[in-house]
């Protein structure tokens, strides 16, 4: 018997690493035999900690194992053999709590994920690992695999789609004795961490697609650009760095042929824009992450002014599958123009919030419905922002939009690295761009006029919408300026900066006129438009009372309290203290 | 090359592919891109997209700056739709750019003269420049200083948060004083007569300044006056004690004198009429008819007699027809106009003088000075009180009943609205009233139908519902064609100011009327207000200390109440310059510079549509020549690139992100805590007023400049700079854009080292020697005293015992005709300069640069050895540093580290003096690499004396593995450059120039042979030596005599002195006479002892400089010279470029120096020889002469700028393996011309003291 905990760091910050030393201390108490050891993320972030117990060839994940429940856990799963059955969340033998998260997943880039040891390459090599790169070098055919790359149809997964094996393809024809790989894991979407989740939950995989693709464009060095706010990711990529040059698969000698790749991580400090690829290589390189003009392309002059590709690493995680299953295995999942599987980072308002990887093909309304469970609370869905900061949001009556790149771009949004946010009626539209706009302003570079001043006007009108300031013009304004922001931009920051307003423009203009015209915020959350009253429901209790810092609220006890609305600041302190629902904001 | 065609604007180009839209469009001068980011010498940024332009096909608008042109591409430059982008990007960028373009002084002037501007021109002692520079916007400056309601000061002036506003109008009436009393004051420069004629109907502010303008432009203009003599309100308005006649009368004289006509006593609709001045064949008619209508009292009785319009008093006054006046007057009126009243009637003889005013004191429209003055003088005020009725008895005036009032709510022009009170009615006994409520204009009158003819058939003059004229406010057209107005009678009873403004407008936009058909208004700048983002305190001002207002000295209140002397006396030039020390210098340095500004204004930009929150900074003052305002910057990062990319200090960095992102100097703290090495190259590339030049005058401006091309004279770079120049102030020097390789480059030397110009221990005049003392004289003087003397000593002495001494910075002119005067005037050959003789052993006058920057700039291989680049040559050094960019190799050889060896891939550090073993071993370790035999260099073989490489290395104590790295990058570089210091000041070996010559020579790479001084290759080339003529020719050489003689109609065959050695000949004291013209031989502490004792041994020596040097102060005669911005003529730099300087500004001792040289021959009785009109002239003698002169394009940036190697020079020396073992120090050479020294001094001494304010700052309190 195994017992297997999840410890990437959703699992970490729910406190598995609690439960993973009192089962380790439990087990060992009783003398057991049973091994206790480490996975990464399966995906269901939504009920960690995890823990799987295998026997044989069966297994049972139980959720929300908190350090309360090790010891009944051991005591009647582990000693007494007897399933636990309403804490379980998955099971081999038939259907459990959460069996509709899986089940209509594919999973290519997570297929390791939250089932090997990330810290062991033993467990990676006993799944296949390596198999490719020995594969690839074996057969010293660098055009062949590059051939099979564009044949798979595989499209960068970072965000803009360009097919990759032409990406490698440039790279491998421009001139250059010296070439680099660089992957991309400064993942830095609100919201999304696919990334780092297959960085903590399967590193190897992702060096192995850095090798396979080193050996493809002919380049003999790597980096992993990865932020430095993944302390997991680098400490576990550097642990299987080292064990893949004690094995031969990185160093002089790739597989004992005469290649030779090494990878060199370096840590990002965390600025946004770096995620660009001019940006990302003058970070590199030492100088601040500024974007340049694109050409020269970094196939061309890239890295210290030599060839460079640069690929995301849910993209290099799908590469050794690749190789190992050929193209056409890869290309006959998914829609005409976009081949294979995508992985998503579900957040925001759905009820299974965490990682999915579906084909390509599937619709919005079956990710969040039926693999996520609809929206949490019972609320009605309202739309999902796609693609983070730089996409834009699809609204529920579009939720039959299917995922592939050109289907989500004609609704204006992106498909993005894959951070999805669900928004119920809860979600102030307007709000939420002002969000995503702010995020963007903070993190423009300030090199390009248009992104440094332009974004911060457009929040600058946001913001005065949200608080009951907009003014007449206020629309047309954001509209001109959006499209001068995206049109006079050197890069993707702020290229794209404007597709939360303008999608939310396109779909929810009512709202923003609500805003401006009739101040008032139609999702009740922009509190400078709210109008704060107590309900019969109040008991007197006077908490809110107690809260309110301007004095507002007054009232006997057990008696029904009022609100003075001259005194009121819509702070928001009495609603949420409020265990009552007596609190009503209109 | 990859040649591609396109278009651009529709023009069929054809250019290199590799090149950027910007690039193509701007050499080929189609289209039109502005941008803000971009920098020749820098790689595309592409960040203010200001350069964006359309290309067909494009999803987006595109950078031109960083799109590279392609095949069929079609590029539209200026379509509205480009414009629209960019004007976006101006606003976004204005929108946080917390600034002030000009002062808000200037802003509130209704003329918008340039007061920052004619104030630091006042504080500069140019009270004629300041003059100018008013008249350009205002004619009367004299009237205005007296009359003006000084909206500058009162609203404009931000002093008032400090103390008291800068009494403004008081300078400017002290400057047109001034000009006044000149026997020739100021007239401006007019355009040629252009045929076209103008009527100006209405001789008063607005008239008389359209007239002037349009007079300027070249326009016939004749001025109807209805009174007897112009000036309008001025003269018939304003009471004779605050504006005497014979100002007016003075100012309106030099309007006269342009040619503009004045016909008297003519009015319009009695003598003339619209009609009739259009078919007299004006071409426009200006209308400034003025606001002479009185507003009624409107109270019972108004029209008893006594009750006297307040205008028609004043006017009757200055038509001398006003008796005098006797008993109680009541003045009924709060304005300007009233208080003339009350205080004129005053000096009429009046008892009693009364104001009554419906308000109170503090809402009285009158100036607060004369309100006071009123009050000084006996006028009683007394408030809140209004007229109801006039009381008679029998039909006799008696009094005027009022009711007294209380103040109600403001009403729409803010003021509070007097109410009556009820019952309140008295009686003020009185014998006139002097009702001056108000004017109107008499426009209805006339087009009442009372005056037939009087407008063109079917047109109408139409009015607004104040019954002025109407017309467009920017073009000041009225509703008849080619019928123009202003002033008053556009705009009701305002002030002088306005309707000067309006004369003025009106005069453009007729001028364009007349031109084009079309009226256009007078252009706009673009104006950035700081006003606009917040209201301005007292803690955003560059001086916080309070310095009181200087009053205005006034006449005893005794002495002027019964006359109409001028009250107000006018400033002393100690009150004019305490009051211009006061001018805070709101408006920004680079307001002429700007290119924001500039593009603001021509995209129509506006600073509102986009307004939100701005960032603020402190502004940063703290480094001695460089100024900081990052609320200026636009983030180009020009300074940033340039300062790391091509400098190589990276004393700039982005600091932050997203909005807040700004430029500071790295690290967060000062310029002078980073490595900046002052170069002044982030001032020249900032666009804006983000980083400014700290101009070393009183007030910096900032002026109108002119450029003047010029080159620099430090060192022998050769760098192409500009002089700024307002009038004859040198400003600044700035950068030169042009198709040099080193174009727009600079030292901190080339910019900022022009301060010795502005010195006041400059030598304006001469001195002549009195026994022991030195004696001033005027410069003709001390000419002809050392002209007399020379002359007499030449029967004593041969040529032989005389000498000239001439700088290495002279021009070739100047050295030209001083080697003339030596062997022309003085028979003799000898003529040298110290430069070359406290070094005699290093001197090898035959090693010249064979290498252009070109050959450093496209070199693999860059061979440096004995240079400090950085230090000396600063220009030399970015272009190496913009080679190793591109891929160049560079190998440094010497004993030290610098700058230079930093950036080496291999630094050879050997022992000092040894570098020509290293040298020499690294031939050597070449020479095997490349397979090249060494017995094609026999006297390099003999150099080397059998030593092996290895050896040579050892003897230099360097790593043989280091010689052998750098001979492979030799070997596996092409194109090889090699770099040497001619005047490198370290251990060197005699004679090491001509071994590294043979060294380049066997590698085949050119040299460049670096130079300390600016002309020191021109010094040689032009003669100035015993051992040749001038272009190298030998003293013996027939054909060169032969031509020397037949130029200069003298016979060669006297002079004496030919190689002779000089420096021996001072040792032995055998020198007699000297001219010694801009060295310092006695200043340098380098200079050996025997020379100067040899020079103080001269019977008579002259000595011509900037400064009294310690040379001077020996002569016996001293000559000024003309500084280098008051010189023209030529320089050859150290590529062999021979480039042009222009005089920019005249010379403050009156003469250049070669007119200096030339009258000392003129007054020895050469009178035609070395007579020259100008200084072309001189050049072109050099050609004639100079066989290597000919032909070459002066000033060209290319080679054909290069005066032609083909074997000629002097001839070659050898260079003796002997003296490999016995290196040693040259002198210096620095200190023999005063300018570097003095220059190299006080930087030091600025940037020290800069440090010593900072750490003194730092300290905890």
């Amino acid at each position: 018997m195994r017992i297997v905990v999840g410890l990437g760091t959703c699992g970490i910050a729910a406190g598995a690493e609690h439960t993973h030393r009192a089962l380790c201390q439990r087990i060992a108490a009783a003398k057991l035999p049973h091994e206790v050891v480490k996975t990464g993320c399966v995906g269901m972030c939504y009920r960690e900690p995890l823990v799987e117990i295998r026997d044989g060839a069966t297994s049972v994940h139980y959720g929300g194992v908190s350090v309360d429940k090790v010891e009944r856990l051991v005591a009647e799963h582990v000693i007494g053999g007897r399933v636990i059955d309403e804490w379980v969340v998955l099971s081999s033998a038939g259907p459990a709590a959460e069996s509709g998260f899986l089940a209509r997943q594919n999973r290519i880039v997570l297929r390791n994920c939250g089932s090997i040891d990330p810290e062991r390459i033993e467990e990676y090599l006993a799944v296949g690992g390596y198999e490719a790169l020995r594969t690839v070098v074996a057969a010293n055919d660098a055009e062949a695999l590059v051939i099979a790359i564009i044949d798979s149809g595989l499209r960068g997964r970072g965000g803009a789609g360009f097919l990759t094996g032409m990406k490698w393809r440039f790279t491998r024809m421009a001139a250059g004795d010296r070439k680099y790989i660089v992957c991309n894991a400064d993942e830095g979407d609100p919201g999304a961490f696919m990334d780092r989740s297959v960085l903590e939950s399967d590193p190897h995989a992702v060096l192995e697609g850095m090798a396979i693709a080193g050996f493809a464009i002919g380049a003999s060095d790597g980096y992993i650009y990865v932020r430095a706010e993944y302390p997991k990711a680098i400490e576990r990529l550097a642990i299987a760095i080292a064990q893949a040059e004690e094995r031969g698969f990185l160093g002089e000698s790739v597989c004992g042929a005469p290649f030779r790749f090494r990878i060199r991580l370096k840590e990002g400090a965390g600025a946004f824009v770096c995620g660009e690829e001019t940006a990302l290589i003058a970070s590199i390189e030492g100088r601040r992450g500024m974007p340049r003009i694109r050409p020269p392309f970094p196939a061309t002059r890239g890295l210290w002014g030599r060839p460079t590709c640069i690929n995301n690493v849910e993209t290099l995680a799908n590469i050794p599958w690749i190789v190992n299953n050929g193209p056409a295995a890869f290309s006959s999942l998914g829609t005409l123009n976009s081949k294979g599987t995508k992985v998503f980072a579900m957040a925001g308002k759905v009820r299974r919030g965490g990682l999915v990887e579906v084909p390509m093909g599937v619709s919005i309304r079956e990710i969040v419905q039926d693999i996520c469970g609809g929206i949490k609370d019972g609320r009605r869905f309202k739309a999902v922002q796609m693609g983070g900061p730089s996409g834009g949001c699809i609204p529920a009556e579009l939720q039959d939009t299917v995922i592939d790149y050109e289907s989500i771009n004609r609704t204006g949004a992106i498909m993005g690295s894959g951070g999805l946010v669900v928004m119920d009626e809860t979600t102030c539209m307007v709000d939420m761009a002002r969000f995503f706009l702010d995020f963007t302003q903070r993190e423009s570079c300030g090199k390009c006029t248009f992104c440094r001043v332009g974004t911060k006007r457009m929040l600058e009108i946001l913001t005065r919408i949200t608080e009951g300031q907009g003014r007449e013009g206020d629309i047309e304004l954001l509209e001109q300026l959006a499209a001068l922001v995206k049109n006079s931009s050197l890069c993707g920051l702020g290229q794209t900066a404007s597709n939360p307003v303008q999608t939310t423009l396109k779909y929810f203009r009512g709202e923003y006129e609500a805003h401006i015209t009739n101040r008032r915020c139609p999702a009740h959350q922009c509190r400078k438009l709210l109008t704060y009253s107590i309900a019969e429901a109040c008991n007197g209790c006077t908490a809110c009372g107690r809260v309110c810092p301007s004095g507002a609220i007054s009232g006997e006890k057990k008696q029904v309290h009022e609100i003075d609305h001259s005194k009121c600041i819509q702070c928001d302190e009495c609603y949420k203290t409020c265990r009552f629902d007596a609190v009503v904001r209109v | 090359m990859d040649l591609v065609k396109l278009e651009i604007d529709g023009q069929k180009v054809i250019a290199d592919g590799r090149r950027t839209i910007l690039e193509v469009a701007r050499e080929r001068e189609v289209g039109t891109i502005p941008t803000l980011c971009h920098d020749g010498q820098l790689e595309p940024f592409s960040s203010c997209f200001v350069c964006v332009v359309k290309v067909r096909g494009a999803r987006t608008l595109l950078p031109a700056c960083s799109t590279r042109i392609a095949a069929g591409m079609v590029v539209e430059t200026n379509s509205p739709e480009v414009r629209r982008a960019r004007k976006a990007s101006l606003e976004l960028m204005l929108s946080n750019h917390y600034a002030d373009c000009i002062g808000p002084c200037q802003l509130h002037c209704p003329a918008g003269i340039d007061i920052q501007g004619y104030i630091a021109l006042s504080a500069l002692g140019k009270y004629a420049d300041a003059v100018r520079l008013i008249k350009d916007r205002n004619p009367l400056p004299a009237v205005c200083g007296r009359v003006c309601t000084r909206p500058c000061e009162v609203r404009g002036c931000r002093r008032n948060l400090v103390d008291e506003a800068v009494g403004i109008d008081y300078i400017k009436r002290y400057l047109a004083d001034l000009e006044l009393g000149k026997k020739e004051p100021f007239r401006p420069a007019t355009a040629p007569a252009n045929g076209k004629r103008v009527a100006v109907v209405g001789g008063g502010p607005a008239g008389l300044s359209c007239a002037y303008y349009l007079a300027l432009r070249g326009y016939a203009c004749e001025i109807f006056e209805s009174m007897p003599e112009a000036g309008g309100m001025l003269r018939y308005g304003i009471p004779e004690y605050r504006l005497p006649k014979d100002v007016l009368d003075l100012e309106i004289s030099q309007i006269l004198d342009l040619g503009v006509k004045l016909r008297t006593n003519v009015a319009l609709g009695e003598d003339v009429t619209v009609l009739g001045l259009r078919e007299s064949g004006f071409d426009a008619v200006f209308l400034g008819l003025g606001a002479w209508d009185s507003t009624k009292l409107r109270v019972q009785d108004e029209d008893t007699p006594g009750v006297l319009a307040g205008i028609d008093f004043l006017r009757d006054y200055g038509l001398q027809r006003a008796a005098r006046l006797a008993g109680r007057i009541v003045v009924v009126g709060g304005g300007n106009t009233a208080i003339d009243c009350a205080r004129t009637a005053l000096r009429l003889g009046a008892s009693d003088v009364r104001l009554l005013y419906r308000r109170t004191r503090n809402e009285m429209p009158a100036n607060d000075p004369e309100i006071v003055e009123a009050e000084h003088e006996g006028v009683q005020m007394e408030f809140l009180v209004a007229p109801v009725r006039v009381l008679k008895h029998d039909g006799q005036l008696a009094g005027l009943e009022c009711l007294r009032m209380e103040l109600g709510e403001p009403d729409a022009s803010g003021r509070r609205s007097p109410r009556p009170i009820r019952a309140s009615e008295f009686m003020v006994e009185c014998d006139v009233i002097i009702a001056a409520v108000g004017q109107g204009t008499r426009a209805p009158d006339l087009l009442s139908g009372r005056v037939p003819a009087f407008l063109p058939p079917g047109e109408d003059l139409s009015l607004t519902r104040w019954q002025t004229i109407q017309v467009n406010d920017r073009t000041f057209e009225t509703s008849v064609d080619g019928v123009f107005a202003g002033g008053d009678v556009v705009t009701g009873a305002a002030t002088a100011i306005e309707a000067i403004a309006a004369g003025r407008k009106a005069a453009h936009s007729i001028d364009a009327f007349i031109r084009t058909g079309k009226a256009k208004p007078e252009p706009v700048e673009f104006n950035s207000r700081k006003d606009a983002f917040r209201t301005v305190t007292a803690d955003d001002l560059r001086d916080g200390a309070r310095r009181p207002r200087r009053s205005m000295p006034v006449l005893p209140v005794e002495e002027r109440v019964r006359s109409f002397a001028e009250v107000e006396q006018g400033y002393s030039l100690a009150d004019l310059r305490q009051e211009a020390a006061r001018c805070l210098e709101c408006g920004c340095l680079a307001l002429y510079e700007c290119d924001l500004r500039r593009y603001a204004t021509e995209y129509g930009a506006d600073i509102k549509p986009f307004l939100g929150e701005a960032t603020q900074h402190r502004i940063d003052r703290r480094h001695p020549l460089i100024e900081l305002d990052p609320n200026k910057c636009i983030l180009c990062g020009a300074c940033v690139r340039i300062c790391s990319e091509l400098v190589g200090v990276a004393a700039y960095g982005f600091v932050n992100r997203g909005f807040n992102t700004v430029v500071r100097p790295s690290m967060g703290g000062t310029l002078l805590e980073t490595d900046c090495v002052s170069c002044g190259l982030c001032v020249s590339v900032c666009p804006t007023g983000a980083i400014v030049e700290r101009i070393p005058l009183a007030k910096s401006g900032p002026w109108p400049t002119t450029s003047t091309p010029t080159i620099c004279h430090y060192c022998g770079v050769g760098c192409r700079l500009h002089c700024d120049t307002y009038g004859d102030t040198l400003v600044k020097m700035s950068r030169r854009e042009d198709a040099h390789v080193a174009s727009g480059l600079h030292c901190r030397r080339g910019r900022f080292g022009y301060g010795y110009v502005h010195d006041r221990a400059r030598l304006v005049d001469g001195r002549i020697r009195a026994g022991r003392e030195l004696q001033p004289a005027s410069v003709e003087e001390s000419i002809a005293f050392a002209a007399l003397r020379i002359k007499e000593l030449k029967r004593t002495y041969s040529g032989a015992e005389m000498a000239v001494f001439v700088s290495p910075r002279l021009t070739n002119e100047e050295l030209y005709l001083a080697q003339k005067f030596a062997r022309v005037v003085l028979k003799t050959h000898q003529v040298t300069t110290f430069s070359r003789m406290v070094n005699t052993n290093w001197d090898c006058p035959e090693v010249v640069s064979t290498a252009t920057y070109t050959d450093v700039l496209d070199a693999q291989g860059l061979l440096v050895v004995n240079a400090d680049l950085a230090n000396d040559h600063f220009v030399v050094d970015l272009l190496a540093k913009k080679a190793i960019r591109n891929g160049a190799r560079l190998i440094h050889v010497g004993p030290t580290s610098s700058r230079t060896s930093q950036f080496a891939e291999v630094f050879l550090q050997c022992e000092d003096g040894a570098q020509p073993l290293a040298v020499l071993a690294l031939w050597l370790e070449w020479a095997r690499l490349a397979k090249q035999p060494l017995g094609d260099h026999p006297e390099l073989e003999r150099a080397v004396a059998g030593r092996t490489a290895a050896e040579l290395a050892v003897q230099a104590d360097l790593r043989p593995e280091d010689v052998a790295d750098a001979a492979a990058i030799l070997a596996r570089s092409l194109v090889k450059t090699v770099i040497f210091n001619k005047d490198h000041r370290g251990m060197r070996v005699p004679g090491d120039e001509r071994l590294f010559a043979r060294v380049a020579a066997a590698l085949s790479a050119p040299i460049l042979a670096l130079r300390e001084k600016s002309n020191m290759q021109g010094l040689l080339d032009v003669g100035a030596s015993p051992d040749w003529l001038p272009g190298y020719a030998a003293i013996d050489d027939a054909a060169a005599v032969d031509v020397c003689e037949k130029e200069w109609c003298a016979s060669l065959a006297d002079v004496a002195g030919h190689g002779a050695d000089i420096s021996s000949l001072l040792r032995r004291k055998q020198i007699k006479v000297a001219l010694v013209l801009g060295e310092d031989p006695l200043g340098n502490p380098d200079t050996p002892r025997d020379l100067v004792e040899g020079i103080l041994a001269a019977d008579f020596l002259v000595v011509g400089d900037l400064f009294l040097t310690d040379t001077a102060r020996a002569a016996h005669a001293v000559l000024p010279l003309s500084a280098h911005p008051e010189t023209s003529g030529t320089l050859t730099s150290q590529e062999r470029r021979i480039q042009r300087l222009e005089r920019a500004i005249p010379p403050r001792n009156g003469l250049e120096t070669w007119q200096v040289i030339c009258q000392l021959a003129d007054q020895m009785g050469f009178r035609f020889k070395m007579k020259y009109a100008s200084i072309a002239e001189v050049t072109e003698e050099i050609q004639r002469v100079i066989p290597l002169h000919r032909g070459v394009e002066v000033d060209s940036p290319d080679a054909a700028g290069l005066w032609a190697l083909d074997g000629r020079g002097a001839p070659a020396g050898v260079f003796d393996p002997g003296s490999l073992s016995s290196p040693a120090r040259p002198a210096s050479t620095l200190a023999l011309d005063h300018l570097e020294s003095v220059f190299a001094r006080r930087f030091d001494e600025d940037v020290e003291r800069a440090r010593a304010a900072l750490s003194a700052a730092e300290k905890p309190a």
